[in-house]
């Protein structure tokens, strides 16, 4: 019981992972309905921003706003360059920014090679304490978890406590009258788009420290991603938490109990289920008709 | 001034709905426009705002040409819009639907206009209520009062009295005719309801395959003289 405790305890910070993860692709998605295949590939070059940072000499606090201004301007570029003239056309931007993808992976390995980086975690968060089982629980993770948590409520207020955030609730709930309304929604897209790419920047200044840094790495953060929308509702910040609580602690259970493949195919199983009796998700929205 | 439409031809695609349409919206005038089901009354309005622009003609308001201006920019120039269906964000508030209507003329205030309140009292216990879930009647006068926080001088409805119970709809003819006069405010209307358009609006025109086939005072708008027009 104390194992599955601390287990309960580690599936916390794999949640913190899938939150960082997923948010900036819950708001490019849920706001200007772009599924962003180039999601991963953000989170990379987050990742080797927070790389040179630390070639720099700085480390991931330094590299977390560094690593937003850089990927919230390569989102700012992709956008304007190309997404902003297929944003009625969901299956151009699919592949688009599928194109976007294996393009930066291309020209990060030209850039920064093959092989592959490491990046420390800050010293003041090296080692960890003691929880209630008897492994230590690494500072680092509780890091991340604290990050998450800071990211959600940003984002929370961004979208929920600001003008901007209502005239990107009203683009996302309706793109056509919102522009009635007097929004000018091109400018929405390219401000939120930048945001969300962002959010990918930091998550891979974040998860920099617990990976390998590499041209791939993002793709498996941008599956998770994917799957947390899928299971919470697409659009939905509370959304990407309940889908990033579920998936993450039965992840790290029924690894514990069984073992990872086991755990991830159950999980897998428990997705499909999950959208058969919620089609539009957990937090997908119903509305009087 | 006002509103002048010469000679716009619209396109859904490839095909062809609005045929050369002409109408002039003077300063002041509240104007019905009628017709049979998919003759281009609501394709004209989605000209004027700009959600489906014309491919030839011109639309000029205030003198300025805003032919090609985007939905947004037809707003802060003075133009608001209340759709068929009325199209409330469901999912934000009552009061939320009514800021985001200020924050598109770059009205900063937090505060709704008492005014607001004096023509819809029936919104002001039901700020917080989403708008997804009220009633037609309550939609329909959030919709009005989103188009007339925005101080417009020119109101685009289309069929506001469409699925109100006649009590509603009563209410709603009402308050045409106050914003009418008291707000200086411009309006053109679609509707199908006769009776409404005979008792609100002093002028029409009737649209026929995307042409106007007929306009004048309202007076002429007999039973029988619409009825070659609306009759299916």
């Amino acid at each position: 019981m104390e194992s599955i405790i601390t287990q309960f305890l580690n599936g916390f910070s794999v949640v913190a992972i899938l939150m960082i993860a997923a948010v900036g692709l819950a708001v490019i998605f849920g706001v200007a309905g772009v599924i962003n295949m180039a999601h991963g590939e953000f989170i990379m070059v987050g990742a080797y921003t927070a790389a040179v940072v630390g070639q720099l000499g700085g480390n991931t606090f330094i590299a977390i706003p560094v690593a937003f201004l850089v990927v919230a301007l390569l989102g700012l570029v992709v956008e304007r360059s190309i997404i902003q003239w297929i944003y009625d056309r969901p299956l151009e931007t699919l592949l688009a920014t599928w194109g976007v993808g294996i393009i930066l992976q291309v020209v990060m390995k030209l850039i920064f090679g093959p092989e592959l980086y490491y990046v420390g975690a800050p010293k003041i968060l090296d080692g960890g304490f003691r929880t209630i089982g008897l492994l230590p629980f690494p500072w680092y993770r509780l890091f991340l978890i604290v990050i998450a948590i800071i990211i959600m409520i940003i984002t929370y207020f961004v979208l929920f406590r600001s003008d901007l955030g209502l005239k990107v609730r009203a683009v996302r709930r309706n793109r056509t009258m919102a522009g009635c309304l007097g929004i000018d929604t091109a400018k929405v897209d390219m401000i939120i788009f930048a945001f969300g790419s962002g959010l990918a920047g930091v998550a891979g200044a974040v998860l920099a420290p617990i990976k390998s840094v590499s041209t791939t790495m993002g793709f498996p953060y941008a599956v998770d991603s994917f799957m947390v929308l899928v299971l919470g509702g697409v659009g939905s910040l509370w959304g990407v938490v309940a889908g990033s609580g579920l998936i993450g602690e039965a992840e790290t259970i029924l690894s514990f109990i069984y073992n990872s493949v086991i755990g991830k195919l159950l999980v897998f199983i428990f997705i499909v289920l999950a959208i058969r009796v919620f089609p539009k998700g957990l937090f997908g929205y119903h509305e009087r008709t | 001034m006002g509103l002048e439409v010469q000679g716009i031809d619209t396109f859904y695609g490839t095909s062809h709905i609005l045929h050369g349409v002409t109408l002039s919206v003077p300063d002041g005038a509240m104007i019905s426009v009628l017709g049979r089901n998919g003759v281009g009354k609501s394709t004209l309005l989605k000209s004027i705002i700009g959600i489906n622009p014309p491919q030839t003609g011109t639309i000029h308001f205030n003198d300025a040409d805003v032919t090609k201006e985007k939905t947004h920019e037809h707003v802060r120039a003075g133009i608001s819009y209340i759709p068929q269906g009325r199209e409330i964000i469901p999912d934000i508030s009552v009061y939320e639907n009514l800021v985001i209507a200020m924050r598109g003329k770059n009205n900063r205030s937090n505060q709704i206009p008492a005014f607001i309140f004096e023509y819809f009292p029936a919104l002001e216990p039901i700020q917080k209520r989403k708008g997804g879930i009220l009633s037609g009647g309550q939609q329909q006068q959030l919709a009005i009062a989103r188009a007339l926080i925005q101080e417009p001088n020119l109101l685009l409805m289309d069929e506001p009295t469409e699925g109100l119970q006649p009590s509603v709809v009563a209410e709603i003819d009402t308050i045409i005719k106050r914003i009418h006069t008291e707000r200086n405010c411009s309006i053109l209307l679609i509707e199908q309801n006769l009776d409404f358009i005979r008792d609100v609006t002093q002028q029409f025109a009737i649209m026929d395959s995307g042409q106007i086939v007929e306009e004048g005072n309202i007076e002429k708008l007999t039973d029988e003289f619409a009825g070659q027009y609306l009759s299916v």
